[in-house]
């Protein structure tokens, strides 16, 4: 999990660099101190950025925890693995392979749905002015 | 209401000077604006007004104040800036609000002053809506709004028009300088557009490389620009020069003539120049006047028609280049010689050094 955090910390980094600088200026012209520079004027504006970092840490964590889990098993497998090995020399066993992608998949969905907003914008943050 | 003052004002960037000390006083009530090129400092000066740059030597006084350590919501100061700069997540009555807000204004009275800025500025029916939501002049105005809504002793200005087509550009010139004229609040404006800065200012400061080089009222400059770099700086389009050489120095002025022979009498102070002494003539598109008699002669090498006027490039024997504007009327054409007069009272003569030779007579709009 900790392999994620440099992702995180340059699209983070990415993203807060992009709040244009005289935004934040103009917030100090109307009285903000820095606290409420921070907090009324940047993080709003880096909101989007937050978000689809967070969304990503999420599936990259997610995909990994399968993995994790079974570690110290002796089947240890990555949750593609874990998936695939429903279709097997032995016969394809569908509906457990179904299951499986199901549930491997709902939580991102959930998740994603309720951020798409922010991701699609998040995503396209500083592309056009 | 307002008094600023600049004492020796410096500002160096990783040891080098971008400002190299500016002394200013700005009147109360006063428009000034600060003229200059590209990179001579003006948005620095500005910034250091405000607060947002740190001032590196000197004193920022306001109101007899010393100021320099004030954070920038404490000088009294509101600032419009060139890309606007409101809060994208907010609407228009939050982008207003904001500072009152921060300022600890009671609700209602917010609520009444907004309603009454808006209004002046046709922004009512724009309350609720985001930033994003508005076209460039719309924003530009709730930037303005935004300023004023807090009342503030100064405006500053970093060319708030810069964003905007040519039409709405004059429309909002015209605008800002109603508000301005209504609201008696000391301005600082920054442009370096100089038809904004010969229609809106009290008083221009002209900016080269982080250094004064002359304040004045607009028809000041135009008419008694202090050296070459003020003279081709104001006025569109640009001032012509030529080379010429000192022939006789009276007390009704001095007379100068170009190689090939014809000579001036400029009106400007004797004691200023030497004999045989190699000068700079310079003379507006608008000084030189189109005479069948004219001893100077040139051949038109193109013809701007901008309708109401018509500018003409013509060039003389020796390929010196001249810009002479005449009336839209005029049937100039490629190719054609023609006979050109100086008018000798509108004429500006420049020393090695650059320096304007005093006129004898100020102009009577020349403050
Ligand atoms: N943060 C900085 N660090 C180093 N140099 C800077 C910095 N900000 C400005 N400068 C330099 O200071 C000089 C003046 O810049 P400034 O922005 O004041 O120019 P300006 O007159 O406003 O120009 P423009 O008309 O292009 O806006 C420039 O040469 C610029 O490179
Ligand atoms: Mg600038």
């Amino acid at each position: 999990m900790l392999t994620n955090l440099p992702i995180i910390v340059w699209m983070l980094y990415t993203f807060f660099k992009e709040v244009p600088v005289p935004i934040l200026e103009a917030g100090r012209m109307d009285g903000a101190n820095r606290w409420q520079e921070i907090s009324v004027v940047l993080l709003p504006l880096a909101l989007p950025g937050i978000a689809s970092t967070a969304l990503l840490s999420l599936i990259l964590c997610w995909n990994e925890a399968f993995w994790s889990l079974n570690l110290t098993s002796s089947n240890a497998a990555p949750l593609a693995s874990f998936i695939a090995s429903f279709s097997s020399p032995e016969g394809l066993f569908f509906a457990k392979l179904s299951a499986a992608s199901t549930l491997a998949v709902a939580p991102i969905l959930v998740f994603g749905w309720f951020s798409q907003k922010q991701l699609v914008r998040g995503l396209t943050f500083g592309a056009v002015k | 209401m307002a008094k600023v003052e600049l004492r020796d004002i410096r500002k160096t960037y990783n040891a080098e000077e971008i400002i190299k000390g500016v002394s200013l006083d700005i009147e109360n009530e006063e428009f000034v604006v600060f003229v200059g090129p590209s990179g001579c400092g003006k948005s620095t000066l500005l910034r250091m007004i405000a607060g947002l740059e740190e001032i590196s030597g000197g004193d920022l006084m306001i109101d007899g104040a010393r100021v320099n350590d004030l954070e920038p919501a404490k000088r009294g100061l509101a600032m419009v800036f060139q890309s606007y700069a409101l809060y994208p997540h907010m609407n228009v009555y939050r982008n207003m609000e904001f500072g009152l807000k921060l300022a600890g204004m009671p609700e209602a009275e917010r609520r009444q002053k907004i309603t009454d800025v808006a209004r002046t500025l046709q922004l009512d029916a724009y309350l609720k809506h985001k930033p994003g939501q508005l076209s460039g002049g719309q924003r530009q105005r709730v930037a303005i709004g935004r300023a004023i809504v807090r009342n503030p002793k100064v405006f500053l200005f970093d060319e708030p028009l810069s964003n905007l087509d040519a039409a709405l550009r004059g429309q909002m010139r015209v605008e800002l300088a109603t508000l301005h004229r209504r609201l008696k609040a000391t301005t600082i404006y920054v442009t370096h557009d100089q038809v904004e800065a010969m229609t809106m200012a009290d008083k221009i400061v002209v900016l080269q490389k982080g250094v004064v080089e002359q304040v004045g009222s607009p028809l000041e400059l135009y008419h008694h620009p202090r050296n070459l770099f003020v003279a081709r700086f104001i006025g569109s389009p640009p001032m012509n020069f030529l080379p010429v050489t000192t022939r006789s120095i009276d007390p009704e002025g001095v007379t100068v003539a170009r190689d090939r022979g014809e000579s001036l009498l400029v009106p400007v102070l004797p004691g200023e120049t030497a004999s045989a002494e190699a000068l700079t003539l310079g003379v507006r598109p608008e000084h030189i006047v189109i005479d069948p008699e004219g001893d100077v002669h040139g051949t038109i090498r193109m013809v701007e028609r901008l309708g109401a006027l018509t500018l003409l490039h013509v060039t003389l024997a020796d390929d010196t280049l001249l810009i002479v504007q005449t009336d839209g009327d005029h049937g100039g054409e490629i190719d054609r010689p023609i006979r050109l007069r100086l008018q000798a009272d509108n004429c500006h003569l420049f020393d090695a050094r650059g320096i304007a030779l005093t006129k004898l007579t100020r102009h009577r709009l020349a403050r």
